[in-house]
């Protein structure tokens, strides 16, 4: 039992942030240059629009030992290319599915809209997602 | 139009009677529900008792009434509504739409490689699957496709993919109206849904399966490619049991009725079993008296002596299924004595019934006690039916083979064609079959 | 800790064949569908659009099975899968009419199936 405690606060996890290029890319900047700060765990991949990830980037992120995928994207209406948010949207159900389906914690995957002016939100997130997946554990599949 | 005929139903006998009536010089209008012609021949893999290849037969007939200069083809389409006046039939004929251009169609099946939507197809007694967009099989006539509404999500794939722009999601139902001077019901049946009479709860067990869904797995083109397997495990079943007489029962009588086919197709299937898996066991139950009738005494014989088949008269109590899946059949002998054997398969030798039609109160015809259209006639022929100018063959008469069938439609066309010349004015010209 | 990396084992393989799924065709329409085309039955198209994604996952796991240990029977693949013979003989007759997999004759009472190329 003690084991396990110190191995979960041994526990760093590692989450994979999908940001797009025009909003929430913009908004990690600000926290940055607001020295907002926030945890480490995180590794951003900017992407041209949230609508650019295509399903089988998440699950291979998790195949290959993501402990958390969190995708961020302008809020809805303010795609710079208008559709792709909704895009991501409907994506993000199916995967959810799909992760039930196999048996990793849905939980993982997360996603939200941050406008380029949500600095201090953007580290907020980032900080909640940590603190979660740390209390979720090792995704399965991690790889030793 | 007293030199128009309608044939209703486009299997054994609507194909036989139209052929033969548009030979004579008629017009023809052939009317079809389902999307392609063929009936239920077209569902069969061998035929007895030659175990002929059923649409090596077939098919050429089908194509033949597609392309008959006397005959206007309608499928997917239902006679909804008979008036007489005078001499006159007036029809109304509902078109379905079927979402595609029959004639840009070319039948290439680019579509339906790439409709997402799978639906356990009828065809195939719902072991196989289709599409949205589909033909019912291969060498459907016409060769065009057909979008189900019910299961279609309109996402627009298969009007991407078609180079022949054929499809097109506005079609409306069309009502055409025709005029006929003698109709030909051929409307077929239907094969007796076990479910029922469900005493034995035989829907309730994966190997327990009907005559048809036998006859799918037996043919080539069906869902597995005429490998015969057990829909609970796919194993290859070795002891296989037949159940006759699986029919409705008579409400007048009691009694129930004789299919006339049914003995004979569960030997031919446990011919074809036997030459599949030769090492199988396989028995034939029968409540009633194997039907008897000469063309076949040679062939009951012939599946008793060279193939090894068992036939015990003996009347079904109960199927049990065991956790393996398999079967548990409990009979009573003749003599009395309960008998229990275990199966791998069990098969339901289903009777026919009537298919439902909706023009049957339209055209007021008279029923017989199994709901088959009824021959008033005084000959053997069976076909004149209670409503002058009207007659019947096939399966639509009373359950009986394909041989007797196409007989019964010869003899419908004959009649129905005298029935147009007195009519008068009949300039017609027949067409020489060289 | 043998259980628990047989477990791994099997979930990867299961996430390879999402992986897989997410790469056919089939699944990938059906997920852009809502942006092209005539109007969708919202509450038809997330019952169809569930099945066809649960199908295209079990149908690349029994390929992946097959592509990796070689011809296998029903049975073997129910195993393998975790999916009851019902199922997969569902998806082989599936597989089988597009092309995918074929028979390759027989083993312990039942029929091998291979893929085809």
């Amino acid at each position: 039992m003690e084991e396990a405690k110190l191995e979960q606060r041994q526990f760093e996890p590692v989450i994979l942030a999908f940001c797009c290029n025009w909003c929430s890319y913009a908004g990690a900047d600000l926290a940055g240059t607001s020295r907002f700060e926030y945890p480490t765990n995180v590794r951003i991949i900017r992407v041209m629009c949230s609508g650019r990830i295509d399903p089988t980037f998440i699950l291979s992120a998790f195949r290959w030992g993501a402990d958390g995928v969190l995708i961020t994207g302008c809020h809805p209406g303010d795609c710079h290319y208008v559709q792709g948010n909704y895009m991501m949207e409907r994506r993000f159900a199916f995967l959810k599915e799909a992760m039930n389906q196999l048996g990793i914690e849905p939980e993982r995957l997360r996603l939200e809209w941050i406008s380029a002016g949500e600095g201090e939100k953007f580290a907020a997130l980032i900080r909640d997602t940590t603190q979660r997946i740390k209390q979720m554990g090792p995704n399965p599949l991690k790889t030793a | 139009m007293k030199s128009v005929g309608l044939v209703v139903g486009a299997g054994v006998a609507g194909i036989q009677a139209a052929i033969r009536l548009a030979d004579q010089g008629f017009t023809v209008y052939l009317v079809e529900k389902n999307p392609s012609v063929g009936g239920r021949v077209a569902q069969l893999s061998k035929t007895y008792p030659e175990l002929d290849c059923a649409s090596h037969t077939w098919t050429p007939r089908m194509i033949e009434v597609s392309k008959h200069p006397n005959i206007k083809l309608l499928t997917y389409s239902e006679v909804k509504d008979v008036r007489r006046q005078g001499d006159i039939f007036k029809v109304k004929i509902l078109k379905k739409p079927r979402f595609v251009d029959e004639n840009k169609c070319t039948g290439c099946g680019v579509c339906a490689q790439h409709c997402p939507v799978e639906i356990a197809n009828d065809f195939d007694e719902r072991i196989g699957v289709r599409n949205a967009i589909y033909v019912p099989f291969p060498n459907a006539v016409p060769q065009a496709y057909t979008i189900d509404r019910e299961h279609c999500l309109k996402c627009g794939l298969c009007q991407n993919v078609c180079m022949s722009k054929a499809v097109d999601f506005q079609q409306r139902p069309e009502t055409i109206e025709v005029e006929a001077g003698a109709i030909i019901v051929a409307s077929g049946f239907n094969p007796f849904d076990p479910r029922k009479h469900d005493e034995y709860n035989f829907s309730r067990y994966d190997n327990v399966v009907t005559g048809l869904t036998l006859e799918r797995l037996l043919s080539l083109s069906g869902p597995t490619g005429g490998h015969v397997l057990r829909l609970s495990d796919g194993k290859i079943p070795k002891r296989i049991a037949f159940i006759q007489c699986v029919s409705p029962g008579n409400p007048k009588s009691g009694k129930i009725y004789c299919s006339e086919v049914c003995c004979m197709y569960a030997t031919k299937q446990a011919e074809l079993l036997k030459e599949l898996i030769p090492d199988a066991d396989i028995n034939i139950y029968y409540a009633e008296p194997l039907v008897n009738d000469e063309r076949f005494e040679e062939y009951y014989k012939k599946a008793r002596t060279e193939y090894g088949i068992k036939y015990s008269k003996a009347r079904l109590t109960e199927v049990v299924e065991k956790p393996t899946h398999n079967l548990l059949i409990r009979t009573v002998s003749e003599s009395g004595k309960p008998i229990e054997h275990e199966a791998d398969m069990v098969v339901l030798s289903t009777g026919l019934v009537p298919s439902a039609s909706d023009f049957v109160d339209a055209l007021r015809l008279k029923l017989d006690d199994g709901g088959f259209f009824e021959a008033v006639d005084s000959d053997s022929n069976s076909i004149q039916t209670s409503t002058e100018g009207v007659f019947v063959a096939g399966a639509a008469e009373g359950p009986k083979d394909i041989a007797k069938s196409v007989k019964q439609a010869d003899a419908a066309a004959l009649k129905a064609s005298a029935y147009l010349r007195k009519l008068g004015e009949a300039k017609t010209t027949p067409i020489r079959r060289s | 800790m043998i259980g628990g990396l047989s477990e791994k084992k099997k979930l990867a393989k299961k996430t390879d064949a999402a992986i897989e799924a997410f790469k056919t065709e089939r699944l990938r329409w059906v997920l852009g569908i809502s942006q092209v085309g005539p109007k969708v039955d919202e509450q038809k198209y997330k019952a169809v659009s569930s099945k066809i994604m649960k199908d295209e996952i079990d149908r690349q796991m029994i390929i992946g099975e097959i592509k990796e240990k070689g011809p296998r029977t029903i049975k073997e693949l129910s195993e393998a899968t975790k999916l009851n013979t019902k199922e997969v003989l569902r998806h082989i007759i599936a597989l089988r009419k597009i092309g995918t997999i074929s028979e390759a004759g027989e083993k312990d009472g039942g029929y091998l199936y291979k893929a085809s190329e």
